[in-house]
């Protein structure tokens, strides 16, 4: 069941099934810390890929702060949107796809394309404790960093990995 | 020709190879030498203007992409490859790996060239080109090389030991940096900071020592060098210390600002190995602390004539990649300050140094010396003649004269 809440600092928090996707103290804050984190992560892609609406505002803010980027918003919970537009916290434009499972995203014959510019996959927090292992599972297909998602998405993109095993084995002397 | 050079470690490293790379610019004076390095030690680009161009490998970047979520996986993979097919554009006639680990071996296995020369891992083959590599990599893991990393390196080119003072370049900036610290009278630089705790004497003995060589000499100056990250320590313990009687000074200056202030000081003391290194081609006299996993034979200061104090702990020296496993960093304390300063005095009055034996049953003294075969080696000071008496690895020359 969907609800929504004011939040302390104004803004409207979509409460899901009791689990509320914002704070309703500080939403505000909470999403400029994201953006804050997660600034590190974002790189000359083209496109940067976002797991889960929450209350919005983290969209509006990395909208605001990379013009340029394409965003690409990833969530489970179709029913969200439409209240966010209603109170104008989400940008205008935005492409976001709704998927009722994460091994969806291997239907869509766009995310080759898209994955093939190793975008940032970036977890919006507030948002994910509504169906935890759901959001990990489809950041780990997105980022390759399970086997679904590499046998996946290899056979267009990878081609050239199995030619160069000393790239990995450099890698893995890395992490040792 | 164009030449590269793999040298993936850290700035200390880059500086003990720093004689063989000059050699090598001697030796093909027309080539294109290339460097590839760590990028967090792109600061020593400055001091090597005969290396024509460094490719960096971002080392914390291709870590924080590997290991962070939030990023594909194969965005590490695509930045090695794109290193790699740069580096094999290039079309190098010789590659040197002086790095001699793993990491480095799978990087000259995915290189193309026809002569390369170290360790190098193909598939499933392991080899080892140069006659000095294979020595290296038959003495890595039991302590039994007997030669200073620079001479090895030096011999893996076939070079002739340079000039010391050609191998590194002094800056106009860092000569700026310097030129803020008016010299007064005899100068003693101290590092007393290092990136690793094991070689850490201690502030408190930098502060006796200090004391104690004031006493001595008064009016000498004391620059205590830092970096940024360890400032604000180096400032609290100076305020704590009221800067000696305004005799000393904090120096925060980059990796060209410390050379040139080596260049106009008398005296470096430290644990550290980037700094002593810098010294060695600084002509400024050096006491080096020996400390933690310090290998004084493989790594001491390169140019002759300089002090070595080694402590004599039955863990000494210690693996590089353990943290001290005592109560206490009991190598640190069987260097007394005193011991030092004894040592600095004799650097000011160009006398033989006048030792207390007392301090040196728990401390040995070597002198660093050029060997007639080329060759480096250190020479052990008798405590009980405080002469000049030949030492333990003093074989290493005999060895290159056989």
């Amino acid at each position: 069941m969907l609800e929504w809440k004011r939040s302390q600092d104004g803004l409207e928090v979509p409460v899901l099934n009791g689990q509320s996707l914002g704070s309703l103290r500080a939403a505000k804050i909470e999403a400029e810390k994201w953006l804050a984190r997660s600034e590190s992560q974002i790189h000359s892609s083209g496109s940067i890929i976002v797991l889960g609406l929450g209350c919005g505002w983290h969209l509006n803010l990395l909208a605001e702060k990379y013009p340029d980027r394409k965003i690409l918003v990833f969530d489970f919970f179709s029913e969200i949107l439409s209240g966010l537009k209603k109170a104008n916290q989400v940008p205008q434009g935005l492409n976001v796809i709704f998927l009722s499972d994460a091994d969806d995203v291997f239907e869509s014959a766009r995310m080759k394309d898209i994955l093939a510019e190793r975008p940032p996959v970036l977890q919006y927090g507030p948002a994910k404790w509504i169906a935890v292992q759901m959001y990990d599972q489809l950041q780990m297909n997105l980022t390759a960093r399970n086997p679904r998602g590499r046998e996946h998405f290899q056979e267009t993109q990878f081609q050239s990995i199995n030619e160069n095993q000393a790239v990995w084995s450099v890698l893995g002397e890395l992490i040792r | 020709m164009k030449i590269l050079v793999l040298s993936l470690l850290r700035l200390g490293d880059i500086l003990l190879q720093a004689p063989a790379l000059r050699a090598l610019r001697d030796r093909y004076p027309d080539a294109q030498i290339d460097l590839l390095i760590n990028k967090q030690c792109q600061g020593v680009r400055e001091l090597l203007p005969y290396v024509d161009h460094f490719h960096l490998f971002e080392r914390d970047e291709y870590q924080r992409l590997l290991t962070s979520n939030e990023a594909h996986l194969y965005t590490a993979y695509d930045k090695v490859e794109c290193l790699i097919q740069t580096l094999n554009q290039q079309k190098y006639q010789h590659i040197y790996n002086w790095t001699h680990n793993r990491l480095s071996a799978y990087l000259m296995g995915a290189l193309e060239c026809a002569d390369k020369q170290g360790l190098q891992i193909l598939g499933e083959q392991v080899s080892v080109t140069n006659p000095w590599f294979r020595y290296l990599n038959s003495t890595q893991n039991n302590r039994d090389n007997k030669y200073h990393y620079s001479d090895l390196f030096l011999r893996s080119i076939e070079g002739e030991l340079p000039l010391l003072p050609t191998v590194i370049a002094e800056t106009p900036s860092g000569q700026k940096e310097a030129a803020q610290f008016e010299r007064t009278y005899f100068r003693v630089l101290i590092q007393a900071l290092t990136g690793d705790p094991k070689k850490n004497w201690g502030l408190a003995n930098f502060a006796s020592f200090v004391r104690d060589l004031s006493h001595k000499i008064p009016g000498t100056q004391f620059l205590f060098l830092c970096a940024p990250n360890e400032k604000a320590q180096l400032e609290k313990f100076l305020d704590q210390q009221g800067h000696f009687n305004n005799q000393a000074q904090l120096a925060c200056v980059t990796l060209s600002g410390a050379l040139s202030l080596l260049r106009s000081s008398d005296l470096l003391v430290t644990g550290d190995t980037s700094i002593k290194h810098l010294a060695s081609y600084a002509d400024c006299r050096v006491i080096e602390l020996v400390l933690g996993s310090s290998q004084m034979h493989e790594t001491g200061v390169y140019r002759a004539g300089q002090w070595m104090i080694q402590n004599q702990e039955t863990c000494s020296p210690c693996s590089h990649f353990n943290k001290c496993h005592r109560e206490t960093h009991a190598c640190a304390q069987t260097i007394s300050p005193r011991l030092v300063s004894q040592l600095a005095e004799s650097v000011y009055s160009k006398n033989s140094p006048v030792l207390d034996t007392m301090q040196l049953n728990r401390a040995k003294i070597y002198m660093s010396r050029q060997g007639q075969g080329g060759f480096w080696h250190f020479e052990s000071i008798d405590p009980s003649t405080n002469h000049v008496a030949k030492g333990d690895l003093y074989e290493a020359e005999k060895e290159a004269e056989r």
